[in-house]
């Protein structure tokens, strides 16, 4: 296990900087001049040329791709081009507001779904498991900006209990979180129901039940187990996008997070702004990619991690 | 076993929940009954950028930066220009080259540093030095010895010429008749020397200090920015305790945020207006400004064949319906176009009709120049979502009479790109003065270098150099009109559109709102928040 989360770590470093390499490259080729935005709707030729020659950008691409590289060594990704602050303080500050999002969110989409879901597949083909089943249709094909606005207007001006945007308090992350999590929720529904029916019908089930065990043990302490390594892949993959943000949501709420950052990076094209986003979502899929292998070995004691794998 | 697993799990749950909910900042936006502070807060987009109005055009950032940093002069509501930090308007040399200042007397910095002339020096040096990556330096490049300080051949603005601690002189390298109004804009705002050495790359972010009548309190970076009243403004202070600036990019979002109280001022979208000036519960709340800004489209005479031909320009001109368009698609809230210079600007036509509409001209014209069976033009547009609805109009009124504009959309690095090199067909922008002068108009886009091959005409040029240097204003209006009417209705380089207002949504509590100003910011300084 130790070699080959160590293989995958050192996997992680080459993916890295392969990612970070074809980012700077597709950059330099990419029409569109920080200077030339920065400059706003008065610029000319002599003052581009001035400040990219002040900011370095007038040097070859190889050489500021290493200065990156190495001070991506020392723990420094730059600065800002636009806010003038240090790209891994961005970063940081907007991280803490979307983990914080993506948590809630997670919570609740967890939540909702696997209990939908195995209420569903208990109650296979009744009325209830119709209505849970259309229920999350609804929620998967539901845009989240659509969901947000809804929510904003109901519970937000009419009903008057949460707030309407901003993050001033705890509050504020519920509603976003249920624009944002009521789809993954949708989909760990649907996957918790197909995978429980999958278990529910296998041999050791019935063994159970012919055991004597009650209803309840037998659904959540042996079909529940054995199902939740499609699960757990799927949620590791929803807390990866849910940790890269949600523009659409963050937008309509004004929570200043990662999604709306990154995209802000980019139609600035503030260079060392998306180098660092990249790195911090490609680093966030191969983590999580990595722990959600590595728990498959926790969920299933038949899987283990050898030399080779 | 089984119970400390319980336990510890709902430990965490109460852990997250307890970071997450303890985390928030206090609302600081709401006005505040208990304490009897007055608190005014106002809803716009996030800035993106530090407040360092040098380094930026951004007018959500000159709206906040205005009531901390000052210029030495400002246009009065009647668009009167005022001494503000000077004790009376500069005196200027007979040959109009030498300009003479002097500060009022102890105006004193947020810090307690009073305002000094080497203040003013700095600041005008800190604007023109390439390592501050200033965006404004052209309003004082005819300063003498200011362009050497741009090319880095020198540290001090040879130009201006340090009496005493309160007067100073400017020399220009030639006469410039809109220099004293390009002072009085806020990109020039005068910084203290000492904090802002002191701030280095914090100044803008977490240290701004200006003479102004608010102080930066607090920036709670892309959530809001808060501004607490000067006890020591030189005019004396204002009404208001705080003013807090809460970032809400969405423009729907805002309204709500409005209609619940939680905000007192927001920007209401055009296409918002005709919803909101029907409802009886917020129409009262709508107060209105014309900013000095016309939307209008730059035609590129150079680049594509048809339009090198000013017979297809003119079509161009005359097959656009400004009075269908303002009355449609803009829901009334515009006003069609007459010159390309809008009202309030000295230059603007008073008789000119609405540019004229005449499709069956514009059929005729481009027959005769050999596009009977239509021509193609394509427009690049950018993530601008105002022009949108405007452009497909537009698109289908072209349609009509045979020119076939094809929209490309782009993202806003790729346009500025392509515009700064020249090679888009047509361009369409909403000009807002940065100083209420023709030459802000017309120099800025039409000047042969300064619209990015474009546009080329000596005889433009030489009037607008002309029109520079002209104290009378009478005679620059004159030429001002002239280079206008060429433009538009002879070489039909410029397609003028509407001139449009904004809305804003105000709070009855809100007292004291100065009718709001033309310069396409709000100017909340005097408010004050009242029981009604």
């Amino acid at each position: 296990m130790l070699r080959y989360t160590a293989k995958r770590l050192l996997q992680t470093v080459i993916v890295l900087i392969g990612i970070t390499l074809v980012t700077f490259i597709l950059l330099n080729i990419v029409p569109g001049d920080p200077v030339n935005l920065m400059l706003g709707k008065i610029s000319d030729p002599e003052t581009i040329a001035r400040i990219r020659h002040e900011m370095g950008l007038d040097r070859p691409w190889h050489q500021q791709y290493i200065d990156f590289l190495v001070g991506v060594i020392k723990g420094d990704l730059g600065t800002s081009y636009f806010l003038k602050e240090s790209v891994v303080d961005i970063i940081n500050r907007s991280f803490i507001i979307t983990l914080k999002l993506a948590g809630f969110s997670f919570v609740f989409a967890m939540a909702l779904g696997l209990v939908c879901g195995i209420v569903s597949a208990v109650h296979r083909g009744k009325a209830l498991d119709s209505g849970l089943m259309t229920l999350a249709l609804l929620g998967i094909s539901a845009p989240a900006f659509w969901v947000a606005i809804i929510l904003q207007i109901v519970f937000g001006l009419k009903l008057d209990l949460l707030p309407i945007s901003g993050i001033d308090s705890g509050l504020c992350y519920i509603l976003p979180a249920i624009a944002i999590g009521s789809r993954y929720a949708a989909s760990i529904a649907r996957i918790t129901r197909t995978s429980m029916l999958d278990v529910i019908r296998q041999d050791y089930i019935r063994t159970a039940r012919a055991k004597g065990l009650s209803e309840r043990l037998v659904i959540y302490k042996h079909a529940l187990k054995n199902a939740m390594i499609p699960i757990v892949t799927m949620a590791g993959l929803q807390l990866s996008y849910l940790l890269t943000g949600s523009i659409l949501v963050e937008t309509v709420f004004s929570i200043p997070g990662i999604g709306k950052l990154i995209v802000d990076s980019m139609l600035t094209r503030d260079l060392p702004l998306i180098q660092g986003t990249v790195m911090y979502v490609a680093t966030l899929f191969v983590l999580i990619n990595l722990i959600v292998d590595l728990s498959y070995a926790f969920l299933d004691p038949k899987i283990r991690y050898e030399k080779g794998d | 076993m089984k119970n400390t697993k319980k336990i510890l799990a709902l430990l965490l749950v109460f852990a997250l929940l307890f970071s997450i909910t303890g985390c928030g900042n206090s609302n600081e936006a709401a006005s505040d009954g208990d304490n009897k502070e007055k608190v005014l807060v106002i809803a716009q987009e996030d800035i993106k950028v530090p407040l360092d109005t040098q380094l930026t055009f951004d007018s959500y950032v000159a709206q906040i930066s205005r009531l901390i940093t000052q210029p030495l002069l400002v246009y009065s509501e009647d668009m009167e220009l005022q001494p503000l930090l000077l004790k009376e308007l500069p005196k200027v040399s007979e040959d109009g080259l030498t300009y003479s200042f002097e500060l009022k007397p102890d105006i004193k910095f947020h810090n307690g540093e009073v305002l000094k002339s080497s203040d003013v020096k700095y600041t005008y040096e800190r604007m023109l030095k390439p390592s501050t990556k200033a965006v404004a330096g052209f309003l004082i490049e005819d300063i003498e010895g200011a362009k050497e300080i741009e090319e880095g051949t020198a540290e001090e603005l040879k130009g201006f010429k340090i009496i005493d601690e309160t007067k100073f002189e400017i020399t220009l390298s030639e006469p410039f008749a809109p220099f004293l109004a390009c002072l009085s804009t806020n990109y020039l705002a005068i910084y203290p020397e000492k904090a802002c050495e002191e701030a280095g790359s914090e100044w803008g972010i977490n240290q701004y200090i200006g003479t102004g009548p608010f102080k930066l309190a607090k920036n709670d970076k892309g959530i809001a920015m808060t501004l607490a009243k000067n006890e020591e403004y030189f005019e004396g202070p204002k009404n208001l305790d705080k003013i807090v600036f809460k970032f809400i990019a969405d423009p729907n979002t805002a309204v709500l945020e409005f209609e619940k109280g939680n905000v007192d001022i927001v920007e209401l979208q055009a296409k918002m207006y005709p919803q909101y000036a029907s409802d009886e519960k917020f129409k009262s709340a709508i107060q209105e400004t014309t900013p000095l800004a016309i939307a209008h489209m730059k035609l590129n005479t150079n680049l594509n064949p048809a339009f090198k031909d000013v017979r297809v320009r003119k079509a161009y001109s005359l097959a656009i319906d400004r009075e269908k368009l303002c009355n449609t698609v803009l829901e009334g809230v515009a006003e069609p176009a007459t010159n390309f210079l809008p009202k309030g600007i000295a230059g603007h036509d008073e008789t000119a009709p609405v540019v004229e509409y005449d499709p069956e001209e514009a059929k005729r014209l481009l027959k005769e120049a050999g596009y009977e069976n239509g021509v193609d033009i394509e427009f690049w547009q950018y993530e601008m979502t105002r022009f949108s609805d405007v452009m497909i109009a537009i698109q289908a009124q072209l349609k009509e009479v045979g020119i076939n504009l094809k929209i490309t959309n782009v993202d806003t690095a790729v346009w500025k790109d392509a515009y700064t090199k020249g090679n888009v067909e047509v361009m369409i922008s909403h000009w807002f003065a940065d100083f209420p002068d023709a030459d802000n108009f017309l120099y800025t886009s039409f000047y042969s270098e300064n619209s990015h091959g474009m546009f080329k005409d000596p005889e433009v040029d030489k009037l607008l150099i002309e029109a520079r240097k002209l104290e009378d204003p009478a005679k620059r209006a004159e030429l001002y009109k002239k280079v206008d009417h060429k433009l538009v209705r002879e070489v039909y380089a410029d397609v003028p559109l509407y001139y449009d207002k904004i809305f804003y949504l105000v709070q009855d509590r809100v007292g004291n709102m100065t009718p709001l100003f033309n310069d396409s910011v709000l100017h909340p300084e005097d408010a004050d928040i009242v029981t009604k």
